[in-house]
């Protein structure tokens, strides 16, 4: 495959017919949301996603992750970090639990004092962050276990 | 007669192209230094001249690019065997590719705002008569994680050594701590600078950055 860095190198291989579907990844049909106050992990989380073909929404604090869901969107897999301003990771799962939800909720943390407490609230699984492409695959396994 | 032959050529291309860069190369400087307008541009002798002509300074370029190539992946490796990177700069530089193509930079960008930002606060915090450890504590505890989201294994360590200070409201140690964080905070800013200079210097020259295996 072809591995060129540059956008003019790209539009030149199009244009020959080099660059074909073989390029991109076809899109999965899971969904996730980010829900991280810190935009270098919103940006990595966003792409390791992205990356595995999983189309997905970031937001900023548990309240905003409650929001999403009261307007009706639903996903598969909700990465959730624990400390957020407004409303935190263990609260904001609490409440999802409570709404109803049954999507995968994944803590993603660096906080081991509060992970039991966390797991409580109603997590599915727990990784310890920065979170790399082989702990979301071990997770969206699980994914695929219960859907 | 100038259709077949452009068409011929491009086959050549084509086909070279899957071999790597070099004739990537070639049609590229091509592109940069097109016929003049002035000649015919049908004019078949004065295309195959164009193009033949890069073959001697094509070699020297090709030549140039793989010793860049080669530098970049040593002093990548020297910032693995220093401490100064750990893998998960190595995870950032695989989730580069040709649709994100600046993404490493972007996050690193981010993380150089964000640690300065902070060390800022942690020095002005530190700098009060009575100070908030419970505020310099957070400061830190976010310095660690975006240190750690990029790779900065020294400075995310620095911030560990940091915050046992901060449990024993200790401020000397604090200070010492802050010190030895900036540190290697520049230091590692300083590196992962030259490292992307290396990268723009090798796309400049029409090679293509290459990727680094985790194999060490």
């Amino acid at each position: 495959m072809l591995k060129s860095k540059t956008g003019m190198e790209d539009g030149f291989l199009s244009s020959v017919g080099a660059g074909d579907s073989t390029m991109l990844e076809p899109p999965t049909k899971i969904t996730a949301l980010v829900v991280d106050d810190d935009t270098i992990n919103q940006m990595i989380h966003h792409r390791l996603l992205d990356n595995l073909g999983i189309r997905n929404q970031v937001v900023r604090n548990g309240k905003e992750a409650i929001d999403v869901h009261c307007s009706g969107k639903n996903f598969d897999l909700i990465l959730m970090d624990m400390e957020m301003p407004v409303m935190n990771g263990i609260e904001a799962t609490r409440q999802l639990r409570a709404m109803g939800i049954r999507s995968m909720i994944a803590g993603v943390s660096t906080n081991t004092r509060e992970r039991e407490n966390f797991m409580k609230a109603g997590l599915d699984d727990y990784q310890e962050k920065p979170l790399t492409t082989s702990k979301l695959v071990s997770i969206l396994h699980k994914v695929h276990k219960d859907g | 007669m100038f259709h077949q032959l452009f068409h011929d050529v491009l086959e050549t291309v084509r086909c070279s192209l899957a071999d790597g860069d070099a004739d990537a190369l070639v049609l590229k400087k091509h592109i940069q230094n097109p016929i003049p307008k002035s000649q015919k541009p049908w004019d078949s002798a004065l295309l195959i001249q164009s193009i033949n002509s890069h073959s001697r300074e094509e070699q020297t370029v090709s030549m140039e690019v793989g010793q860049m190539q080669r530098r970049l992946i040593e002093y990548t490796k020297s910032l693995f065997m220093e401490g100064i990177l750990d893998d998960q700069f190595l995870q950032l530089q695989q989730l580069q590719d040709e649709s994100n193509p600046d993404f490493v930079v972007e996050v690193v960008s981010l993380f150089f705002q964000d640690a300065e930002k902070l060390l800022n606060d942690i020095t002005r915090a530190l700098d009060q008569q009575s100070v908030d450890f419970t505020k310099v504590d957070a400061h830190v505890h976010q310095l660690k994680g975006s240190s750690a989201s990029v790779g900065a294994q020294r400075v995310k360590n620095g911030c560990i050594a940091f915050r046992n200070f901060c449990e024993e409201q200790n401020v000397d140690g604090s200070l010492r701590c802050l010190q030895q964080i900036k540190q290697e905070y520049y230091h590692v800013k300083n590196k992962l600078e030259a490292l992307f200079r290396l990268e723009q210097q090798i796309v400049a020259a029409g090679g293509s950055v290459p990727m680094m295996e985790l194999s060490f």
